[in-house]
């Protein structure tokens, strides 16, 4: 047995060493989940082994919130489907946000479904121990190598994530996907998901679905020119 | 500024409209103070009771004892999560919340008060542990289960928050931790730092 309270002080010392590093990027990320919210997206947590369980939490703190009043939020999790069918490439759309929580370095189970969500043009978040390196938009890595320690402090930030999500649907004004490519000048925006002849664009945590019959051979990670729904050539780079 | 039943769950954020980095600033100060709500919490945990509560699970598990372990929403994933994580220290367990199609028949056909009771009736034997996790204390499947489980000899075990609730007027509790929190996310983070804990005593099996 270790002792009991030297554990205790270490997860004090990872959790306070976490927020202060991460605060400002978790802030960015609760606004760009709320943003996917207000788009219609669902969110879509996914782990294996202990961390399906996280997954499952993190579901049910969105679709049941405990404070009443809170508005229930759509979220899936994967990992309760005993056929495992329940793959992102069957449920995932590209406004939905796709959760990976991994309490080592990298589990390639996660690895393989941020990339997949990725692809597919999703909001990537997660969630890693210490030495991870995760394929997401906003990626947050526990500094330590104890599974258990780092399964408490992620559960502090997925706690954080859903409460703080509300803040922003109390600002209404900035839940607004605005018009990227509406301005009187062309914009230069990367575009993160491809699919039947439209491309959808991010530019300043912003997205947009545009058409792409006039660029040739685009790619997800493309740089695009873009007017008023249109990209009009690729940017090199 | 519009009403707000939950406003007291941030109560420097303002309800009126503010630009973006107003808002980040107000959720960034917002993510620190909530982090150290949870360590106040922690630090409150009695750790010669954890001692004292792992032991006996232990001993229970060594005597060829199950830990059987449920609760309700985001504990019945801590009861899954203790569970999961005492089948890998090489001991027996199992979460009642494992069954969707037991939780689903007990609940429709009996009702959901009686879904952990219902299933430890056929289960439990006296060498076993009932661990029970409830973020109010006064769950009645929880309660329930933890009475049939005291009446079949189990050892019964409770997590909590609030003042305890229900649990704390069960004289025949065996051991029970209270996260003192009226706040569920916080009181849960404190949960988990409990039942790692008592991990930790329990240790891995020979």
């Amino acid at each position: 047995m270790r002792d009991l309270a030297q554990l205790v002080d270490e997860r004090e010392r990872v959790l306070a060493a976490l927020l202060e590093a991460e605060k400002g990027r978790i802030a960015l990320a609760c606004h760009a989940m709320a943003r996917a919210f207000a788009r219609g997206g669902t969110l879509i947590p996914f782990g294996k082994g202990p961390a399906a369980t996280d997954a499952a939490h993190v579901a049910v703190e969105f679709m049941h919130p405990v404070i009443v009043g809170k508005r229930a939020l759509p979220a899936l999790a994967p990992t309760n489907d005993p056929t495992g069918g329940s793959s992102l490439a069957r449920l995932g759309r590209p406004d939905d946000i796709a959760l990976g929580l991994v309490h080592g370095a990298e589990d390639p189970a996660v690895t393989e479904f941020l990339d997949a969500a990725r692809e597919r043009g999703l909001l990537t978040i997660a969630l890693t121990g210490a030495g991870g390196a995760p394929p997401a938009d906003h990626a947050f890595v526990v500094p330590s190598d104890d599974p258990e320690l780092v399964q408490e402090v992620q559960e502090t930030v997925y706690h954080v994530l859903w409460e703080l999500v509300h803040v922003f649907f109390e600002h209404p004004g900035l839940l607004d996907d605005a018009c990227i490519t509406c301005g009187d000048v062309a914009v230069q925006a990367r575009v993160v998901a491809v699919r039947n002849g439209t491309a959808v664009i991010e530019k300043d945590g912003l997205r947009e679905e545009v058409a792409v019959e006039l660029v040739e051979g685009v790619d997800v990670g493309d740089v695009v020119l873009c007017h008023a729904g249109v990209a009009l050539e690729e940017v090199q780079p | 500024m519009k009403s707000d039943p939950t406003g007291f769950l941030y109560p420097f954020l303002g309800a009126e409209e503010k630009d973006l980095d107003t808002v980040l600033a107000d959720v960034e100060a917002s993510t620190l103070r909530k982090g150290q709500d949870v360590v106040e919490l922690r630090r409150s945990i009695d750790v010669d009771a954890v001692v004292e509560c792992g032991m006996a699970i232990r001993e229970r598990l060594e005597r060829g004892g199950r830990l059987i372990a449920f609760g309700n929403g985001g504990s019945s994933t801590d009861a899954q999560d203790v569970a999961g994580d005492c089948l890998a220290r090489g001991w027996p367990a199992v979460a009642l919340t494992n069954d969707a199609a037991t939780i689903t028949a007990v609940g429709n056909d009996v009702g959901y008060d009686k879904v952990f009771a219902r299933q430890l009736i056929p289960l439990a034997r006296a060498e076993d542990v009932a661990l029970a996790i409830s973020t109010s204390g006064s769950s009645p499947n929880v309660i329930a289960g933890l009475e049939e489980a005291h009446r079949r000899a189990l050892l019964t075990c409770a997590i909590t928050g609030y003042d305890g609730g229900r649990l704390r007027e069960l004289p025949w509790l065996d051991h029970l931790f209270i996260a003192p929190s009226d706040y569920i996310p916080r009181l849960q983070e404190a949960h988990a730092t409990i039942y790692h804990l008592l991990l930790d005593v329990i240790g891995d099996r020979a």
